[in-house]
């Protein structure tokens, strides 16, 4: 990009247009790796006398000068709101920096009125579009159990690769094994969960008609009734970033089973000790599935003097399985599984901890641990 | 030896650094996402970043008043992309607005499809959109606890009541609602003060919903969160109890009725007395009088509509945000066929 490209196209407004001498219009770049600039050379010298002794501001600039998104009629064109950026005078014209880097593949109309009287020149630039990636797929949704109680309350979908955000709900059907579409099953945010890396978006349910008592729930049922069977549908329309459609939709059929209120218990989990010199993994069978994105990030293990083994931790087994390879061989001794308390299972009750609390059945004060843990001997 | 070379490097590292007024530092503020905004005095913008898990606060130099005359621009989201050099498809316009000390309208914007790139675009009285070129400016900033892997918090409302910066946010993982106390000045030291939140609902159940809106609002001599969920309960939380690492349980006073969200909410005062004024999702723009916060009981046992009674602005549609503009007029980002438009309208 480091050398001047030539315009790329004029767009005649009139055949005024192609005499001799205009200057010409392409877009550049200081040096290589530099964002782009749209630069201007050749302006009559007595214009360039003149402009250098205005030092205009980019407002006054855009009369002049102006970088616009192609597109529309050229009275559109002409109207549109310049992009913004700082213009630099040269030796033989003027340079233009947008604040905002200019899309690989995207039109613009440089506008340039080098002539008092005569109509200005448009002309087309644009930087070169590099090949793009392969087309995203949905990778997996979880919970991934196929049977999953009627007060579930989120669900992960995960992409290979970047998808179009800001409209995500209309790509998202709940169908009942009659047929029927469950109306507004999922609770609509306009911020969109993703996650950091941008790959993964969190789906709640509904809260209203999640949890009990509420009228939305009193109203239009739950979201899910134990016994029956849903289809979680995603459109394959969801375009990627560059505006392809996923390579395929997905659908994911499960049974509602009965509501879930119990809050996790470490308790409750069988541990299968491994042996003293071998570096094979803790395995760690769930009795019911836990949150899939949490269980990867909030469960570890400490030695007896509570230093963290490094390892490495798995989920599987429908999340009901957690094996931990340690990255050296286990010593002898007492070791600890330890979870954050905040660890849910997918309907949202935490360690020690339902999702709902009542007062009238609940003590009032927590115990505000913030782990809880297990103890296994590695003999 | 090596203690006076760290001295030198101390030094010089001090002297590159341009210190400007109250506690602000020159430089490139690296935002790599504008959630949310709300202003300070003297034209400083405080800007919630999601992406980035971190709070800003930016002199955006723009401390004088500028008149009085409305800001009223159609497709504004037509106009911030042209600025921004894309399409009106690839702009999402987060949050409007308004700085008091020049009555210009900022707006919190995404650009492009995917993840997309911040940018913070002034709006003047005449209309003019200019984003903002957020380098060599006075600004400072703090980190959010809590974003790990893959877990990220998306900050819902921000707001700034004195010295003191609170912001809400939502997780995609845990369900919880969390709230940001942040001292500002910003200490290097303090990280957001974290404060679980809770309110009575649905008979004696507790609930942790995600705060959606709120907007900081004095009932008596106390100042108070007042804040909206989905389902639009209102819950009042006294800004005396938010102290870092506790859990504060809010005091629901009204149902705003369910099937509903709450998109932004503002205070004011017309006539000598206080309301709140609310866009939502589906019930649109609603008055709530806030005579009666400081007495209303508090609804704990499952209802319909409740609370003070409120008042539907029906000419008012379409209102995904909103703002005070002045003491007696709000602005308005408004959903349109053809796009958005941001207009300003007397307080109802």
């Amino acid at each position: 990009m480091c050398q001047f490209i030539s315009l790329s196209l004029l767009i005649a407004l009139s055949p005024a247009l192609f005499a001799d001498e205009r200057p010409s219009v392409g877009v550049t770049a200081t040096k290589p790796g530099a964002p782009a600039i749209v630069e201007v050379r050749g302006l009559p010298r007595e214009m360039l006398t003149r402009l250098k002794a205005a030092q205009l501001t980019p407002k006054e600039w855009a009369p002049i000068f102006r970088v616009v998104v192609a597109g529309g009629t050229n009275d559109e064109l002409l109207a549109r709101t310049p992009l913004a950026g700082t213009y630099t005078l040269t030796d033989t014209g003027v340079r233009f920096d947008p604040q905002f880097p200019l899309v690989p593949g995207r039109e613009y109309i440089a506008v340039l009125h080098d002539r008092p009287k005569g109509p200005p020149m448009l002309v087309t630039v644009a930087l070169p579009k590099p090949v793009p990636g392969p087309r995203v797929a949905i990778s997996a949704v979880y919970p991934s159990a196929n049977r999953l109680p009627e007060n579930t309350l989120r669900f992960y979908i995960h992409f290979s690769g970047p998808v179009a955000r800001g409209d995500v709900y209309k790509h998202l059907k709940l169908i009942r094994d009659d047929g029927v579409e469950v109306k507004e099953p999922f609770l609509e945010l306009p911020e969109e969960l993703w996650s950091t890396e941008g790959d993964r978006l969190t789906i709640l349910f509904h809260p209203g008609r999640v949890k009990q008592g509420l009228v939305p729930r009193e109203d239009d049922g739950a979201v899910l009734e134990q016994g029956r069977t849903y289809t979680l549908s995603i459109s394959d329309k969801w375009e990627d970033t560059e505006g392809r459609p996923l390579v395929s939709g997905v659908k994911k059929t499960f049974t509602a089973t009965a509501s879930d209120h119990e809050p996790v218990d470490l308790g409750v989990w069988a541990l299968a000790a491994p042996r003293a010199g071998s570096d094979s993994p803790l395995i760690v069978k769930l009795p019911k599935p836990l949150d899939h994105a949490m269980l990867g990030r909030v469960v570890w293990v400490v030695d007896a003097a509570g230093n963290r083994v490094p390892g490495d931790l798995t989920v599987g087994g429908g999340e009901r399985v957690l094996t931990f390879a340690p990255k050296k061989p286990w010593a002898k001794g007492a070791y600890r599984l330890v979870a954050d308390t905040r660890l849910e299972d997918v309907c949202g009750n935490r360690v020690g901890e339902p999702f709902e609390v009542d007062e009238r059945t609940s003590p009032k004060e927590r115990t505000g641990e913030k782990t809880a843990d297990r103890v296994f001997t590695v003999k | 030896m090596r203690t006076k070379l760290l001295a030198v490097a101390a030094v010089l590292a001090l002297g590159t650094v341009a210190r400007a007024e109250g506690g602000l530092t020159k430089g490139t503020p690296e935002l790599k996402s504008a959630s949310a905004l709300a202003f300070g005095t003297n034209g400083i913008l405080f800007v919630a970043d999601s992406a980035g898990a971190t709070v800003f606060a930016i002199d955006t130099g723009d401390a004088k008043s500028t008149g009085d005359k409305p800001v009223n621009v159609e497709k504004i989201d037509g106009k911030v992309a042209a600025a921004l050099g894309v399409t009106e498809k690839e702009v999402k316009i987060n949050d409007v607005k308004v700085n008091p000390a020049s009555g210009n309208a900022y707006l919190a914007v995404s650009r492009g499809t995917g993840a997309g790139t911040p940018a913070i675009v002034k709006v003047t009285r005449e209309g003019a959109v200019e984003p903002l070129a957020l380098k060599d400016v006075p600004f400072a900033k703090i980190a959010i606890p809590g974003q790990d892997k893959g877990k990220a918090t998306s900050f819902t409302a921000i707001a700034f009541l004195d010295g003191r910066v609170f912001v809400a946010g939502l997780s995609n993982e845990e369900f919880a609602s969390t709230l940001w106390a942040i001292g500002y000045p910003f200490k290097d030291a303090a990280k957001g003060s974290a404060i679980e939140i809770y309110h009575g609902a649905h008979g004696a159940v507790e609930t942790k919903s995600p705060i959606r809106t709120f907007v900081p609002y004095k009932i008596g001599t106390e100042e108070n969160i007042m804040a909206s969920y989905t389902c639009t309960p209102l819950v009042k939380i006294p800004v005396s109890e938010l102290k870092a690492g506790v859990k504060v349980k809010g005091t629901t006073i009204a149902e705003l009725g369910n099937r509903n969200q709450p998109l932004d909410m503002i205070a004011y005062t017309k006539d000598g007395k206080g309301y709140l004024l609310s866009a939502n999702s589906a019930h649109g723009v609603i008055k709530i009088p806030a005579a009666e916060f400081g007495t209303a009981t508090p609804i704990t046992a499952k209802t319909g509509i409740a609370g003070p009674k409120y008042e539907k602005i029906t000419e008012l549609k379409d209102v995904v945000q909103l703002d005070k503009f002045d003491d007696t007029r709000a602005i308005l980002l408004v959903k349109t066929a053809a796009g958005f438009d941001l207009k300003t309208v007397p307080l109802p």
